[in-house]
């Protein structure tokens, strides 16, 4: 073979080559025949008669106030749907085209009504989340050309059986540690006609509870047919922090055994470190990321409690040339707890990394006797 | 001529391989898919570009994802995000305003997840979040820390309530009494109430909680010459109260072109409610919906309102989410919540957990059908997704709103952790996937005495082996009435039947 030969050879088969990754390119976006990518055929529910005669949905009434219902209970309304048309009219009913909680009973899909003839439409559903109201609403499509989907709508309003005030939860604030704190509420109920509390179980022996029946004046604030003032007590001594603890009243009520109350407050420590960059667990200020040249500030909220002096930050150990600390008193807040601000200043500088190896720790020295010192931890990455 | 030949062949070569990009002209026939429900109707049709774009919501419940771990549940932060996104690139100005109701519990992990929604309401552009009743359930020296408007504090700012009060001090700055804010050239004036029901719940008569709660109508008459002096163009009240009190506001302050009211509906109407010439708006729960409050100052009416349904068919996650979600989860890491003594609680039968492998020496029929369930493979769904999800998946193996239903010993409606429940993977590896003894309750005594029996029959008594036998036995009709619905409820698992579902578990053998 000549050398030329061979040249427009080795041309035609870089050119070959070209055409078919450039032919195959577009074969390839086509989406003729790709069974298994091609979507699914939309329904859009029973199909419209091109020329007619044409049924006519007609539903009088798509909206119904069923009333008050407990937790639990499980409702149905039926709807009428009339067809005032001159052909069939077809039904189709969807799980997707309800609201959760609710379902379409006794119509099947395709269902159909003759000309001047009607069917009930059953909704279904349950109260499974104790809310102030509800409403359920589920679609029926047709093939009435001017009423492609009608919707049917049940409202109402949810009661409990006994109801337990201020809430489940009980806030018993902020804990004193030298008295004891007292809460008060009630388990009563608008329907029932008797409850009795037969005792009260906690594992705490810090919090006793006791209860006595509403007296006549009580139910009749509350609109009660009976119930139970409730009072619980935490005494002094409880953990510096968090404090919740459940309670549970046993009742005779065959529906409601017992009852389970949240106790919920909080029992500070001299000085609390607040703000969204602290790490009250670990103790860290988590100053992330940021760039060296510029530096990064947060500011921590600390409250101070049952300390009649000014507090000052008196020393930082140790020394840091990249890490400065300075508080600041909120002048606004009046009450029993007052509150400083600390400003956490990563100054600029050289790049550091103090995330993901160990954190900077200082110890922060304050006026107050009890809390005279502080141990921080400040987790950044400068770069 | 010789030369030719290579060329043609190659030509013929290219044909044939350029006709595999259509190469599925000769693939088997596949059977259609059974036809799908129609799309959701396209959102904000026929809506012109607002002067001004609001997103509405409230009553989160501390959902941060869809209401549920199934995919095809609605709502999700990310969603939301998605179409904000989606309109601020139309060029619409677009702002959000918040009920509260942002928590259901106000537990450690609540504090966390509360930072991660503000945080991402917050980049979504809200201007405000009504103080309800469950961000006052988080200690006030906490919202204070939060909210107060200052370097370094991103959220500061944005807790608005006319009648709350934190440490009896009215001038703090937490909450905002209102806020007035520019948004595409106009201003929007908002303020928040808190109901009567909620006060007494947050701030109970004679206990110190550092949380006081005005009578609303007259904080809000307080309120309004100080706002409405900013003149903003549209005026909103976020209601954080029943509906009937929302309805008496609005009557009451017409100034309020809008309120928004909790105390509606999971699944609301899609119309406002007319209050005089007030739209009284509900946004529903759990986040499923977004709210568009479109603002046209020359039209008549001005206002336009559209509930949007955050569905999987139309709205893709943001991926500024999954920056939110992986900083929520690894916090929860972190602070190793699913250990914490919070969640910590007595099993009620005083038994302890032994763990599925204990119960197969046995029941080695049982065990080997659970072996091949989905229920034995829990724990993966949460570490890894999934089908089709692995790739992006953030794992939730240390979220105990998630570990509930998918380890063993937990209270799943409750999410606490029972003493010998499932704690993390190495100290407790014998208690990953949902197993025997969520149903079956602990086993650790019906296993020491059947242990001691096979030793030697007069070891135990006969009552006591019955009877520990008896209380692990669970037939179909009490797993279906209290059991199974424990975690699979109408959120987590809608496509759940009883009778299909148990046949794919149930194990009636006694080996």
């Amino acid at each position: 073979m000549k050398t030329s030969g061979i040249i427009v050879t080795i041309l035609l088969v870089v050119l070959a080559l070209g055409l078919t990754v450039w032919i195959g390119r577009y074969q390839a976006k086509t989406d003729v025949l790709m069974p298994t990518t091609a979507p699914a055929p939309v329904d859009p529910g029973p199909e419209v008669s091109k020329t007619g005669p044409f049924p006519k949905a007609v539903a009088e009434v798509t909206e119904h106030n069923f009333g008050v219902m407990a937790l639990h209970q499980t409702g149905e309304h039926k709807f009428v749907i009339k067809n005032e048309g001159q052909a069939e009219l077809q039904l189709v009913a969807r799980k997707e085209d309800a609201t959760c909680q609710c379902t379409l009973g006794k119509l099947a899909d395709g269902d159909t009504i003759p000309p001047g003839e009607s069917r009930e439409v059953t909704l279904n559903w349950e109260i499974k989340v104790m809310v102030e109201s509800f409403r359920h609403s589920a679609k029926i499509r047709t093939n009435d050309p001017e009423n492609r989907i009608i919707e049917f709508v049940v409202t109402g309003r949810i009661d409990q059986r006994f109801i337990v005030s201020p809430g489940d939860t009980w806030e018993v604030g902020e804990l004193s540690p030298t008295e004891p704190t007292k809460v008060e509420g009630t388990i009563h109920s608008r329907t029932v006609d008797e409850l009795k509390i037969q005792s009260v179980k906690t594992t705490n022996d810090k919090v006793s509870v006791t209860y006595d029946p509403m007296t006549t004046e009580e139910l009749t604030e509350k609109g009660a047919k009976c119930g139970y003032h409730v009072r619980a007590v935490v005494a002094p001594g409880v953990p510096i922090g968090p404090f919740s603890e459940k309670v549970t009243l046993l009742s005779e009520d065959d529906e409601r055994k017992e009852f389970d109350i949240q106790l919920k407050g909080y029992l500070a420590g001299p000085i609390e470190f607040l703000g969204p960059a602290y790490r009250k667990e670990t103790s860290v200020v988590a100053m992330g990321e940021f760039p060296s040249d510029t530096g990064k500030d947060v500011t921590l909220s600390l409250f101070v409690r049952d300390f009649d002096q000014d507090l000052e930050l008196l020393d930082v150990v140790p020394k840091s040339d990249r890490v400065q600390f300075e508080l600041k008193k909120d002048e606004k807040l009046k009450g029993k707890a007052r509150r400083y601000q600390l400003k956490v200043k990563a100054l600029p500088g050289p790049h550091v990394d103090f995330l993901t190896g160990p954190a900077l720790k200082f110890e922060l020295k304050f006026n107050h006797p009890n809390a005279e010192s502080v141990v921080l931890k400040v987790r950044m990455l400068a770069i | 001529m010789p030369n030719r030949y290579p060329c043609a062949a190659l030509i013929t070569i290219s044909l044939l391989v350029s006709g595999c990009g259509g190469c599925s002209q000769t693939a088997p026939p596949v059977p259609p898919p059974p036809p799908a429900a129609p799309p959701p109707k396209p959102y904000l049709e026929g809506w012109e570009k607002p002067a001004a774009a609001l997103f509405l919501s409230g009553e989160q419940f501390g959902y941060l994802e869809p209401c549920g771990c199934s995919l095809t549940q609605s709502g999700g932060l990310a969603r939301r995000a998605r179409l904000e996104a989606i309109l601020r690139e139309k060029g619409w100005p677009v702002a959000g305003l918040d009920l509260g109701g942002t928590l259901k519990r106000s537990r450690r992990q609540d504090q966390v997840k509360f930072d991660a929604i503000l945080t991402g309401l917050k980049e979504i552009g809200y201007k405000a979040v009504g103080a309800g009743a469950a961000e006052l359930h988080l200690p006030p020296d906490y919202l204070l820390g939060q909210f107060s408007e200052g370097e370094g504090i991103p959220l500061g700012g944005l807790l608005v309530s006319a009648n709350v009060t934190l440490f009896e001090t009215p001038d703090l700055g937490v909450p905002q009494r209102f806020r007035v804010f520019e948004l595409g050239g106009k201003k929007i004036g908002v303020t928040s109430v808190l109901g009567k029901k909620w006060a007494e719940e947050v701030a109970p008569a004679g206990v110190q909680t550092n949380i006081t709660v005005r009578d609303p109508i007259e904080a809000l008459e307080a309120v309004l010459p100080t706002l409405t002096a900013e003149t903003p163009d549209l005026m909103v009240l976020l209601a954080h109260g029943s509906t009937d009190e929302a309805k008496a506001w609005a009557a009451k302050f017409p100034q309020f072109q809008v309120v928004l009211t909790t105390g509606g509906p999971e699944d609301p109407s899609e119309k406002p409610t007319l209050i005089g010439d007030t739209w009284l708006l509900e946004a529903g729960h759990k986040g499923k919906y977004i709210g568009v409050l479109g603002f046209y100052p020359e039209a008549k009416p001005p206002l336009k309102w559209e509930l949007i349904q955050l569905d999987n068919v139309r709205f893709e996650n943001d991926p500024r989410m999954d920056a939110l979600m992986k900083t929520y989860q690894q916090q929860l890491q972190d602070l190793d919540l699913a250990r914490s003594d919070e969640l910590l609680v007595p099993h009620p039968s005083g038994d302890k957990f032994v763990g599925a492998k204990v119960c197969g020496e046995c029941h080695t029929k049982a065990f080997a059908k659970w072996s091949k369930s989905k229920h034995a493979h829990a724990f993966e769904t949460l570490s890894k997704g999934r089908k089709g999800q692995e790739e992006t998946w953030i794992s939730r193996i240390y979220d105990p709103d998630c570990l509930a239903c998918h380890v063993t010993g937990w209270d799943p409606q409750n999410v606490v952790r029972f003493e010998s429940g499932y704690l993390d993977q190495t100290t407790t590896a014998h208690l990953v996937g949902q197993q025997c003894e969520n149903c079956h309750g602990p086993g650790q005594k019906h296993t020491d005495l059947e242990r001691l029996f096979k030793k030697d029959l007069k070891a135990v008594s006969r009552d006591d082996l019955n009877a520990a036998r008896a209380a692990a036995k669970l037939n179909s009709a009490t797993a279906e009435k209290n059991v199974c619905k424990n975690c699979h409820d109408y959120e987590n698992s809608p496509k759940f039947e009883f009778k299909k579902y148990w046949e794919e578990i149930r194990h009636p053998w006694k080996d």
